[in-house]
């Protein structure tokens, strides 16, 4: 059975989705935070500096929702007037097939159609909306969780034909509008990133040549990454004797462990191959995690693309503290 | 064998992995789980009433604390920790709050054979998996499976890895059941379905791809995030960490039966009330009996 019949558009809907890209999914900064011992992640954007960015453009609140895009975008066609800031990797965003700024605030008219081409360096691009997009909070968030099928649109990515709503915006139009951010101000884009992290916490797992090894090589991001983790393909690993001589409840490969909480961040040794754990991050693992993000670096891992080279940095715990709270207050 | 001290460590910048244990056992499971329970009571709020302690994952040897911080140091957290530890030391006994949960499954059923075929077309012919089970364990038939992995009570050690998936160990461990995961692992797995890895039994809440052994299904959801079903109405878990699963064998033609009465809202779940499970039961069972 095929219904034909269209919902029609009502006045709170802002716009259409008329193609849905690939991987286009609700999300909002703070995502889910206190839910993982059900297995709940934080979810939220995969790049929180350059999401947090948007919002700020257009004076919404911290915990507006808007849209990301992995590497295809979707097609949106504009009921109303209203007024998007796009940010993230630059991907030539057009309105009516012409280009349109990032990292600015843009007006559309009714009837008016966003659409994207492919971006040259970083994986995700947003889409933010005055108000932020009206998605019912599930756990204290907006934020998509597709392994769950929770949050967002009904726990699912867009699909075309779905409609849009936003929350109410309190500054007129005209007062959003000719906001950019300076350039010196948006984050930096390539395909090259070095990712801060530290050591930690079953560093005790690998020799001390595992973990100069880990520190000076180049990894390769793995096609098989996404929002749950990113695997690295890169040398092989000895690991120490703590990892071949330990309790058989660890289970066979040295890389093995008990099961223990994990999280975003983590980099898990899954055999000999690395892997960070990112936003949808799993609760527990049978992987040991010689090494651990840096929350302030997590932003750069989720803009790498398959293909791009990482290189891994040592800090210490007050560096990360501290690069954590300038993170938090809008630096880069 | 459970440490004298906490072991401590740093997973970044605001998590800390307590290890209290470097094996499996149930000492170390209801220590972190009290443990884990105890600091939420020591350390709710933090200065600001913001909570300094974030997330907790207690796991089988293991806690993961999540905190702010800049309201609670590492240093400070680790201290919270070995009062709460040295305060558990002390106890004669330790118990935990447990409900018994009857989980319906039908073992050796179609749609995990489906799944199992797939694998075997479209990745490498493997063994079947209960045969599998059963010649690992020394069991003549597939009923044996079912009479061994129907006799025990399941303990729910570890909830997590997604949407509130239980890692289940045997209260009566001659019950306990080897099996290597898949290699490569499946790209999904059907929801519901029972898997053994590892010692361990799981349920999956939602279709995921792992690789633990697939043995049979459950029809009963585990994890209902909208609350629509009764169990779920305050929490979207079925289970907690602490509570016990006993499986009953059913026929094809009921698990059908149980699906319907749950998209009709009619199914009763068999979820005990409440009890406290000391631990001194469990390591003397004798004392039961006298």
């Amino acid at each position: 059975m095929i219904d034909l019949q269209l919902p029609t558009a009502n006045s709170s809907h802002i716009a259409e989705v008329l193609a849905a890209g690939l991987e286009t999914t609700v999300q909002d900064y703070g995502g889910r935070r206190g839910y993982l011992q059900l297995g709940i992640p934080r979810s939220g954007p995969m790049d929180r500096n350059s999401f947090r960015l948007g919002n700020q453009l257009l004076s919404n609140p911290e915990s507006a929702a808007g849209l990301e895009i992995q590497f295809i975008g979707p097609t949106l066609r504009f009921f109303r007037e209203t007024v998007i800031a796009i940010t993230g990797a630059d991907n030539n965003p057009q309105i009516n097939q012409k280009p349109i700024p990032l990292w600015s605030t843009t007006l559309v008219q009714p009837g008016d159609i966003l659409s994207f081409e492919h971006a040259k360096y970083g994986a995700r691009t947003y889409i933010h909306f005055a108000g932020g997009l009206d998605v019912p909070v599930v756990m204290g968030s907006r934020s998509t969780f597709l392994r769950g099928e929770l949050g967002g649109l009904e726990g699912r990515k867009l699909a075309a034909v779905d409609r849009l709503s936003t929350c109410p915006h309190f500054l007129p139009i005209k007062d959003l509008l000719g906001r950019s951010l300076p350039k010196r101000a948006a984050p930096k884009f390539s395909n090259y990133w070095e990712v801060e992290v530290l050591i930690g916490p079953h560093d005790d797992w690998l020799t001390a040549e595992d973990i100069d090894q880990f520190l000076t090589v180049d990894w390769q991001v793995s096609a098989k990454s996404d929002r749950v983790g990113y695997r690295l393909e890169g040398p092989s690993f000895q690991f120490s004797t703590n990892a071949h001589k330990k309790a058989p409840d660890n289970g066979s490969h040295p890389s093995n462990k008990i099961d223990y909480g994990c999280a975003t961040g983590a980099i898990l040794f899954c055999g000999q191959t690395p892997t960070i754990l990112m936003a949808d991050s799993p609760s527990l693992t049978g992987y040991m995690t010689p090494f651990t993000v840096i929350e302030a670096s997590l932003s750069k891992v989720g803009q790498a693309r398959p293909g791009d080279k990482l290189t891994f940095k040592l800090v210490d715990l007050n560096t990360a503290i501290q690069k954590r709270q300038v993170a938090a207050v809008g630096g880069n | 064998m459970v440490y004298e001290k906490p072991r401590y460590r740093p997973v970044g910048e605001c998590r800390l992995l307590v290890e209290l244990s470097d094996q499996v056992e149930l000492v170390a499971n209801l220590k972190a789980i009290t443990l884990a329970k105890q600091l939420m009571q020591v350390c709710p709020l933090g200065p600001s009433g913001i909570e300094a302690i974030v997330d907790l994952i207690p796991s089988f040897n293991t806690v993961l604390i999540e905190y702010e911080p800049t309201l609670l140091t590492q240093q400070g957290l680790i201290g919270v920790c070995n009062y709460a530890f040295r305060q558990l030391a002390t106890q004669s006994d330790i118990e935990v709050i447990s409900r018994l949960i009857e989980i319906p499954v039908t073992y050796n059923d179609r749609w995990c054979r489906a799944c199992f075929e797939h694998y075997c077309q479209t990745i490498k012919p493997i063994e079947d998996n209960l045969e599998l089970v059963c010649r690992l364990n020394g069991l003549t038939s597939v009923q044996a499976l079912i009479d061994r992995h129907t006799k025990t009570e399941w303990w729910v050690g570890a909830v997590g890895f997604v949407a509130g998936l239980p890692t289940l160990m045997p209260l009566d461990t001659t019950c306990r059941l080897h099996a290597p995961k898949y290699d490569p692992p499946r790209t999904w797995t059907p929801k519901g379905t029972i898997g053994i890895g590892g010692g361990f039994t799981t349920i999956y809440p939602v279709v995921i791809p792992d690789g633990y052994q697939m043995v049979g299904r459950t029809p009963v959801p585990i994890f209902d995030a909208a609350g629509r079903l009764s169990p779920f109405k305050d929490h979207p878990l079925l289970f907690r960490v602490g509570d016990r699963v006993k499986f009953k064998s059913i026929s094809e033609e009921e698990f059908e039966a149980i699906e319907y009465e749950i998209a009709d809202r009619r199914y009763k779940f068999s979820i005990s009330a409440p009890e406290k499970f000391p631990l001194n039961r469990y390591l003397k069972p004798d004392l039961l009996k006298a």
